[in-house]
């Protein structure tokens, strides 16, 4: 037992330093799930339910990202629509934790530290392991709480909060083997969810494969499914046939995989990987030796994840816009009037600004890089040769803009492609959405670059609060909170214009002004300031 | 010609004063040491020099021009090694040194591969996965592979073997050679003992003392063994320190001005034999930081 010694120690060291991120996951995950129940339990009535059962399990397209539908109830149709982001949610949850006490750990030496101490070679895997399972299993009270709360039946409840967490225990047995292998925090991850893609893959084939009787309201997923965890969950039918006997696959593999992870201590050394790091370039490629060169660089991995989600978002929506049209009616009997724009175009356009708001996330932190660099110190080498500041700084307001271009222009183009066959788009419409959506986005970078001049200790502190504002007070979440007029006109996004309204040169002029001015301000501070390193 | 040249330099930060009227001259084709404890202001007043921050007063010349108003122009002709040295994990060593190379506006490729096997370095992994003192290669290298004329190095053997360091002093010497000038904050004394030509020791953000180590060395106390005929147990001096008889031998410290005095009282007791030596680099700093220790 000599190996697990200091396990307990551990655990508690592990909530102690990270207590504060797992609450906020959990927090979140628990949030996020309170609002899609709400959103599904005052908008549905038994026959709206039915109507949007047979609408969704009839498309094998929408098949393929459903969970497949058990049958006609409210708590059948909250696991088949939301089950597969919760779960997606909690095995991010569970790749992170996981990497976070052991992966990264010995990234940064603090293993060896510990290994240095009187502590089991088990023992950081296992406190890994313990932790990360009791942020699963508080998911599955979290889960059954908010079933309970709008009146679904206890046991079932229960069993969908299983369901769910079971899909985080499966992955976090996968990460046990993972942290093994590669030699570093994002190897790991990839591997974690490259198993994802692949396990959701097998299990989303299952139900394009399958059949949808109208009569039970019930998916039948081809065989194929219960090759995938995400199978063995989805084929519980939980609220109807109720198959818990599947926890079984699911805890056999868990014992399996974490006791694979634990032979392959042994087989490894503290700090590195079955898979050594892979020798990279002896010499630097010529587009990196250069400001913007580096700045590219830097970015790639995140650019090229962002170009991804963003493809596949733009593909999906394209290919669902048919639904939208069906699906306005349902939406509290509004009625809009169009005039000389058809109402898929109308719907995508808002789908693209709120896509493009997501994108401030991006532009905001790939201009917070600059800042960030200078707080790791890595700046100062760069400034010490023959980079100017301002040059340092314009080559990253650069990169960051043209990415935020490229991803707009992708999302309309994808939407565009994906909607083919389906509904008539306008590609000129979703283009200018996205575009008069850019101004926005950049008068928020602009202040971020001002910030970074003026304030540097507060630029990210100041930056996430102009992103509240300008997404938390504009025409997405603003109505929700009815909030004066005044506030609302704070956010840029507000004075985007929307498709229906005609087109007011003015507040895009107000918005080029600012930002002018505010880059202005940012660049001259930028030089002229100390340097705030460590 | 000078090139560097730092007029009564202050640097507040907060309430901390960095630096305090600091002055700094290094001639062209000179190695100048500069030596102090930790947190003295050595890294503050080569930031300075570097531009990456500026002074709240004095002037701060590199090159004749002002460090911060034209660090780009300085910066073309200088190569830095910072103390701490952080690289982007994702780069290679050798993807990094090429990058700075090229944004201080070129590589000696020749002398980029000689260095990298004189290290004993290997430029394909990671910069995540190197120690610290692989990270500090990287740095080394970079800057001792550019054309630059002014080397400014912030502590750069603190990580290096004893081995690597000497490759390190032999490069320093080849620089100089070349005509260029260095920089050497150190607190490795035998090292700056060996290679520079002038040592400035900061203090509390002063300099206290500047000079070459021999006319440092006069400005201090010799150690003196000395040999008498007899009663060795008789003498004293008002001006003589750590005095103490071992074997019928005297061992005392006396300052460099009062050596003529403490000689001519000691012939009254007739010399046998006298040594006397030196003081190194270590007791001329330990003169000079003395108090900080006992108190």
């Amino acid at each position: 037992m000599h190996r697990f010694k200091g396990t307990f120690l551990l655990v508690k060291s592990n909530l102690r330093r990270d207590g504060l991120r797992l609450a906020i996951w959990l927090g979140g995950l628990t949030i996020l799930s309170l609002a899609l129940m709400s959103a599904y339990a005052t908008m549905m009535d038994e026959e709206a339910l039915k109507e949007i059962i047979i609408m969704r399990a009839s498309n094998p397209a929408i098949r393929m990202l459903d969970s497949p539908s058990p049958g006609l109830s409210l708590g059948g149709f909250y696991t088949a629509r939301s089950s597969v982001l919760m779960t997606i949610l909690i095995i991010a949850m569970t790749i992170q934790t996981m990497n976070k006490h052991t992966r990264e750990n010995e990234e940064t030496g603090v293993s060896d530290l510990v290994s240095s101490t009187m502590v089991g070679r088990y023992a950081p895997l296992t406190a890994a392991i313990i932790v990360t399972l009791l942020a699963n299993i508080f998911m599955i009270f979290a889960t059954t709480f908010v079933l309970y709360a709008y009146d679904l039946d206890l046991l079932y409840s229960f069993y969908t909060g299983v369901s769910f967490s079971l899909m985080g225990i499966f992955m976090i047995g996968v990460m046990a083997i993972a942290v093994q292998i590669s030699q570093t925090t994002s190897g790991a991850s990839k591997i974690g969810w490259l198993t994802t893609l692949f396990f959701f893959t097998i299990s989303a084939l299952g139900n394009l494969l399958g059949d949808f009787n109208p009569e039970t309201f019930k998916v039948a997923s081809h065989n194929i499914t219960f090759l995938s965890p995400f199978g063995w969950y989805q084929q519980m039918a939980v609220f109807h046939e109720n198959n818990m006997y599947l926890i079984v696959p699911f805890l056999v593999s868990f014992v399996i995989l974490s006791c694979i992870g634990y032979k392959l201590i042994n087989k490894r050394d503290v700090g590195h990987g079955l898979i050594p790091d892979k020798s990279g370039r002896k010499d630097a490629h010529k587009n990196l030796l250069s400001p913007l060169g580096l700045w590219r660089n830097l970015g790639r991995k995140t650019f090229i994840l962002w170009l991804i989600i963003i493809g596949a978002f733009g593909l999906l929506f394209g290919y669902v816009s048919d639904e939208f049209e069906e699906g306005l009616a349902e939406i509290e009997g509004l009625e809009y009037i169009f005039g000389d724009i058809s109402s898929t175009d109308y719907f995508l356009a808002m789908i693209i600004s709120i896509v493009v708001i997501c994108l401030l996330f991006f532009y905001i932190n790939s201009l917070l890089r600059l800042r960030r660099e200078e707080v790791d110190g890595t700046i100062e080498n760069i400034l010490a040769s023959g980079v100017t500041r301002s040059k340092l700084m314009a080559m990253k307001i650069l990169d960051a803009t043209f990415d935020l271009f490229v991803l707009i222009i992708l999302l309309v183009v994808t939407i565009y492609i994906g909607a083919i066959g389906q509904a008539e788009v306008s590609f000129l419409t979703m283009l200018e959405a996205g575009v008069s959506n850019a101004f926005a986005i950049m008068t928020v970078g602009a202040l971020v670059v001002f910030a970074i001049g003026l304030i540097p200790k507060l630029a990210s502190a100041f930056a996430y609060l102009m992103m509240l504002i300008a997404i938390g007070l504009g025409p997405v979440f603003g109505p929700m909170f009815n909030i004066d007029e005044w506030f609302y006109n704070l956010s840029p996004f507000s004075h985007v214009r929307t498709p229906l309204e005609d087109f007011v040169i003015l507040p895009y002029l107000i918005m080029s002004v600012i930002i002018i001015i505010a880059v202005t301000i940012g660049f001259n501070y930028y030089k002229k300031r100390n340097l705030e390193l460590n | 010609m000078k090139v560097i040249e730092m007029k009564n330099v202050d640097k507040i930060y907060g309430t901390v004063q960095a630096l305090k009227s600091l002055n700094l001259e290094v001639e062209k084709g000179e190695i100048m040491g500069f030596i102090g404890p930790n947190g003295a202001g050595k890294t503050t007043a080569t930031r300075i020099l570097l531009g990456l921050l500026q002074s709240d007063s004095g002037e701060s010349k590199v090159f004749g021009l002002d460090a911060f108003e034209n660090a780009f122009e300085i910066h073309k002709k200088v190569a830095y090694v910072p103390g701490d040295v952080t690289l982007w994990p994702n780069l290679t060593g050798g993807e990094f040194i090429d990058l700075l190379g090229s944004l201080r506006g070129g590589l000696n490729r020749d002398k980029k591969e000689y260095l990298i096997k004189l290290f004993d370095f290997d430029p394909t992994k990671r910069c995540r996965t190197y120690s610290k003192g692989n990270r500090q290669k990287v740095a080394l290298i970079a800057a001792l592979a550019s054309e630059a004329e002014l080397y400014i190095l912030d502590e750069p053997t603190s990580g290096l073997d004893p081995l690597m360091e000497m490759n390190f002093q032999k490069c320093i010497r080849e620089a100089k050679e070349e005509g260029k000038t260095v920089l050497l904050s150190s607190h490795i004394l035998a090292e700056v003992e060996k290679l520079c030509d002038r040592v400035s020791i900061i203090r509390h953000g002063e300099i206290v003392e500047t000079g070459s180590i021999d006319e440092l060395r006069h400005l201090t106390r010799l150690s003196l063994e000395v040999i008498v005929e007899k009663d060795a147990d008789k003498f004293s001096h008002p001006r003589i320190h750590d005095f103490n008889i071992v074997d019928n031998k005297l061992h005392f410290q006396v300052e460099g001005k009062d050596l003529n005095e403490v000689l001519s009282e000691l012939n009254k007791y007739k010399i046998v034999s006298l040594i006397s030596k030196p003081p190194t680099l270590e007791e001329l700093f330990m003169h000079h930081y003395g108090d900080d220790l006992s108190a």
